[in-house]
């Protein structure tokens, strides 16, 4: 999340830093705390990943050991910083709104597992 | 037995009528074969590049002015990961902590008693590709709608102080009708329920009368109408209520709205909880907003559904249910605009619209300007019914004439020679020998059968083509059958 102070500065409106306070601890940022196995093996399935035992061990400790680096970056005061969500000072880089050509069907499904009718053939899927 | 107050929360998706996809130049539109508007992006090919869509910015920023909210003077595009067929890159490109638009509301009349509903967001988005579940173990996907632009609009629980939540099933479907009539003002989306253009999923909770905190809430899917969205909110309030009737605990679940009986069913839900592990988007950079561009916007925004609502029911003295059909579509509340400037009786114009108007465009399955009528012939026709130059039954007859050719009144009228007759020497000619022909009918009216009064009347009408002028048929067969 970025700093709330850096935020009233861009913030022309009384409406728009009333906007930045609603903003403030409504939305769960990750921190740094210390990673047990099961936190590993819980990644791991959300990223599809096949892990065994020893691997989840020796991964909680090298990740363990960058989370530590970030604590010591977290102890910074960096209240004067501008806020950083990229690291490029790039705003508002758009297209217009026209339509262009598309891929042909046959690249479009050139790296279908399977297809039939056209479509992507997958696995049945659980409804969500 | 505890009275229970219920409260419904709504995430609302809508797709954007742009032209182009929302970070890539695939065509949008509906229908079409599988897989036919796909390129490397929206595919989520590696070393593809997003671009943002400028003109699906601006249609979100204005639907957010209309809804009243504050846009943020920077906001950043975030990617959501999750592995679902439907979603190619594994992530969706969304919004996070820094959404377009926050802290609005949409204004509902919840039956006389107006209600300012509170958004708590209205963010960007991209929609997802379509998942077609074929019989046996197989599911086929079509990326036609992967990438199109989405726009999230989600209401806030508890609302802060001077606004409202949404507390039954009659006031979800209205907030979903409002929304529906501001986007349609606004021109940024078909909206509609039916192909998906519109999703909605409520939640849903009940609590005791009188407790803060809220109960334990479900999630409704599945609702493709706004009956549907009635029917299964209110579905899900009573089923609630009932099982704490019954001394039993909702579970937080998502429950599928099964249309054809009636209910709502628990889906099969994911064993663990999500966790979509958000972080901005490194392929694509923040955007920042003047407030002047704001401000622009803002002016240019068009007389909203509402305001109109109000305006028709104070200006032209109409009945609210009247209003409420002219104001639904934009085309028609323009279209009567254009005719009640412009005439005496604007409650007249109003009937015309509401019933000969819309019973000729569900007839002929047409929009209104897909047809030739204008106002000012409207007004044209309403003013020779006025001068007594046609009566009532004609004018019918000629307004589905106008619409069909788009001539004006005056011509048809000219050209079919239907002007009304209100000549009393002609029609008594006709009033005489109809007389004359029915001696039976004659003797049973003076007999007291004074009902067969409208059947003299219908015979008059025949024998002039009903070009007669009614009241004078009326006056002289009255004074001839009670002389
Ligand atoms: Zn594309």
């Amino acid at each position: 999340m970025i700093e709330h102070a850096q935020c009233y500065n861009w913030a022309a409106s009384e409406n728009q830093r009333t906007a930045f306070d609603t903003l403030v601890g409504a939305y769960p940022q990750g921190g740094c705390m210390k990673l047990t196995a099961q936190d590993i093996a819980d990644v791991a399935r959300l990223s599809r990943l096949e892990l065994t035992e020893e691997e989840k061990e020796t991964l909680a400790g090298h990740i363990n050991r960058l989370l530590e680096h970030f604590e010591k970056l977290q102890q910074l005061d960096t209240e004067a910083v501008e806020p950083t969500s990229h690291v490029i000072p790039v705003f508002n880089v758009f297209r217009k709104d026209e339509p262009g050509e598309s891929l042909p069907v046959n690249d479009v499904l050139a790296n279908a597992p399977d297809v039939a009718d056209d479509c992507f053939v997958v696995p049945r899927v659980v409804e969500t | 037995m505890a009275e229970y107050e219920p409260i419904i929360g709504m995430e609302v998706h809508v797709e954007l009528q742009t032209r182009s996809k929302m970070f890539c130049s695939c065509e949008v539109a509906f229908g079409g074969e599988p897989n036919t508007r796909c390129c490397p992006v929206c595919l989520g090919l590696p070393g593809s590049l997003p671009v943002i869509n400028e003109k699906a910015v601006e249609y979100m920023a204005r639907a957010a002015l209309a809804l009243n909210c504050t846009i943020l003077p920077q906001c950043i595009f975030h990617r959501k990961n999750y592995y679902y067929p439907d979603l190619p890159k594994n992530y969706q490109i969304s919004q996070y902590d820094y959404p377009l638009g926050v802290n609005g509301w949409v204004e509902i009349l919840a039956g006389g008693r107006s209600k300012k509903i509170a958004i708590r967001r209205v963010h960007m988005e991209e929609d997802t590709g379509k998942l077609l579940h074929v019989s046996g173990n197989r599911s086929y996907v079509d990326y036609n709608r992967s990438g199109v632009p989405l726009m999230e609009i989600v209401t806030q629980n508890p609302p802060p102080e001077g606004l409202d939540q949404i507390e039954s099933a009659e006031e979800a479907r209205e907030y979903l009708q409002r929304l529906r009539q501001i986007l349609l003002y606004l021109g940024v989306s078909d909206v509609k329920m039916e192909e998906g253009s519109m999703r909605c999923e409520p939640n849903v909770s009940v609590r005791p009368k009188g407790q803060s905190e809220f109960g334990v809430k479900t999630e409704i899917k599945n609702l493709n109408s706004f009956r549907a969205v009635y029917l299964g909110v209110d579905y899900e309030i009573k089923r609630q209520i009932r099982v704490l009737e019954q001394g039993g605990k909702v579970v937080q679940e998502t429950r599928r709205w099964d249309d054809e009986r009636g209910v709502t069913v628990p889906m099969r839900s994911k064993e663990f909880e999500q966790e979509y592990r958000y972080f901005p988007d490194p392929d694509l950079v923040p955007l920042r907003f003047t407030e002047e561009w704001i401000e622009k916007l803002r002016s240019e925004l068009p007389e909203l559904p509402l305001a109109k609502l109000k305006r028709f029911m104070s200006d032209y003295g109409l009945a609210q249910a009247d209003a409420e059909v002219l104001i639904d579509s934009p085309d028609l509340a323009e279209f009567y605009d254009a005719c009640a400037v412009g005439y005496k009786d604007p409650k007249a114009v109003a009937n015309w619209i509401t019933t000969e108007l819309l019973r000729l465009l569900n007839a002929t399955g047409k929009k209104l300007n897909e047809t030739k009528l204008t106002p000012t012939h409207l007004c044209g026709l309403l003013e020779l019914v006025d001068g007594g130059t046609i009566n009532r039954n004609t004018a019918k007859a000629v307004f589905e004439e106008m619409f069909t050719t788009g001539k004006t009144a005056p011509e048809i009228v000219r050209q079919k020679g239907l002007e009304q007759v209100s000549d009393e020497a002609a029609i008594e000619s006709v009033v005489n020998r109809v007389l004359d022909a029915n001696p039976n009918e004659v003797k049973r009216y003076r007999a007291g059968e004074i009902k067969l009064l409208s059947w003299f009347v219908g015979q008059v009408m025949r024998e002039t083509k009903g070009k007669a002028n009614p009241a004078t048929v009326n006056k002289l067969l009255r004074e001839k059958l009670e002389s």
